[in-house]
């Protein structure tokens, strides 16, 4: 798995969270503010929103370290798993949130080169091999798994929402999702 | 379950699951069952690996400093895995232990006093049980001792009136009339003596029935005018008595047979009222 190959450091930063260790979590938010940032806003749509949103999930995640269970995942799972659902949160009780209501300034911010986002060059080396793994395999998945799993995933649309949108049954989105997830996995297994 | 859950899991993850079908699929996580949540760590891992498509944002640096001076102003707003979050558990451990074992105590003490108090029950209807069976034992063995005294009585009275038989078929039969004139003349008496085995039967009727303090006794006078007492005797309401004892007095000798009413137990002179007399002829 991908993001099982972060560095041990992130289980030890957890634990100095857990324990009220501030620095534990300035090292921990410069590592992954980046990536989580990119999640709430290709969910929210809202750079302001996002940054919120990134706001709340470490103050969350300073609170309530004690929370995280290793057995569970990778700390990098819970911190992404966390902002996918705060920022899902979020666009479900703004009304300004929608696909298409995307600032032109906004998007410029988005293409920001992976070395400036990450910790340091080899972070930011690691990230864009683990970024290229999944894009390939998401490329491989047929085109409705693919498609589905994108709007689930990155426009934080319900299974519902993406039935309606897509024209398509609930029980084939939900379908296209599952078998999606359980080919991700089989090639994640291999890689 | 695990079939179920392992076709659920991947949509749990995504966010796919009605509430219901969610809390059955939590329900079944809870248990601790290993495949399903070994399952569902490895989907959200692949669920989590998508954010790795996302070109890396940067944020604003604003968003760090409000993040370390929101820290430092609540450094005690902390959930702490340890020590203290242990010492919570571990509080709220004993003082759960301590209900358990409190509530544990008092339904085994409940228990224990309710069989107490129904043994102690049992206990007192057994001594009433046996209690009654006591009385039982007296009242049967004082109807067998009444019994023993009937019998014996019985058996004394068949005795005497095999002897009165043999007596009345003796030849040497004789019979002395007692008369109880001029006192009361209701009152006769008779005498039967059999002069080869020197035994005699007195016979009385129609004597006033005496209270408890008083006895008939019956007396032979000699020609000499001696006065033998030949024994005491009461007679039942209807004022009949008997007397039966051996002599060794050949009746040759005694002129006369007298009853008087004596002092209980009988006198060895005659003191009171005579009630019968008669004389040999």
């Amino acid at each position: 798995m991908s993001v099982q190959s972060q560095s041990a450091d992130d289980y030890v930063l957890m634990e100095a969270i857990a324990a009220g260790d501030p620095a534990a979590m300035d090292r921990l938010y410069k590592k992954y503010s980046g990536l989580l940032l990119a999640v709430c806003q290709r969910i929210v749509n809202n750079r302001t929103d996002a940054e919120e949103v990134l706001l709340d999930v470490f103050w969350e995640l300073w609170r309530r370290a004690s929370r995280y269970e290793a057995s569970r995942g990778a700390p990098v799972t819970y911190l992404i798993t966390l902002a996918r659902s705060r920022a899902i949160d979020r666009k479900r009780s703004s009304k300004t949130g929608s696909l298409h209501q995307v600032d032109v300034g906004e998007l410029a911010n988005l293409n920001v080169p992976a070395n400036k986002a990450a910790d340091s060059p080899g972070q930011a080396v690691e990230f864009a091999e683990q970024g290229e793994l999944i894009r390939t395999a998401m490329e491989s998945l047929p085109g409705p798994q693919r498609k589905a799993l994108e709007m689930a995933y990155f426009d934080g649309l319900s299974h519902s929402e993406i039935a309606a949108k897509a024209q398509l049954p609930l029980g084939t989105v939900k379908s296209h999702i599952r078998l999606g997830l359980i080919h991700l996995r089989d090639i994640l297994r291999k890689g | 379950m695990c079939q179920q859950a392992s076709e659920l899991i991947p949509l749990y993850v995504a966010g796919g699951l009605s509430d219901n079908e969610a809390r059955q699929l939590q329900s079944h996580l809870a248990t601790g069952c290993p495949g399903c949540n070994a399952m569902l760590t490895e989907f959200t891992t692949v669920g989590a690996t998508l954010a790795l498509m996302l070109p890396p944002a940067q944020p604003n640096p604003d968003v760090h400093a409000s993040l370390m001076a929101r820290i430092e102003r609540h450094a005690d707003n902390v959930e702490p895995r340890t020590p203290g979050q242990s010492r919570r558990w571990y509080a709220m451990g004993g003082l759960a232990a301590a209900i358990v074992l409190a509530v544990t105590l008092i339904a085994v003490s409940s228990y224990w006093h309710l069989v107490i108090t129904q043994k102690n029950q049992q206990l007192v209807a057994m001594r009433d049980r046996l209690d009654a069976a006591k009385n039982s034992v007296n009242l049967l063995t004082a109807k067998y001792q009444a019994a023993v005294q009937t019998t014996a009585l019985l058996q004394l009275q068949i005795k005497q009136s095999e002897m009165t038989r043999k007596m009345f078929m003796a030849k040497q039969l004789q019979v002395v009339a007692l008369s109880g004139k001029p006192v009361d003349k209701r009152a006769v008496g008779r005498i039967f003596y059999n002069a080869k085995t020197h035994m005699w039967q007195f016979c009385a009727m129609g004597l006033k029935p005496l209270p408890p303090t008083k006895t008939y006794e019956l007396w032979f006078i000699t020609k000499d005018h001696t006065k033998k007492a030949a024994g005491t005797f009461n007679v039942d309401a209807s004022g009949d008595g008997m007397l039966t004892a051996a002599v060794g007095q050949n009746m040759d000798k005694v002129s006369a047979v007298a009853v008087t009413d004596e002092p209980a137990g009988g006198v060895a002179v005659p003191t009171g009222s005579i009630q019968l007399i008669g004389t040999l002829q």
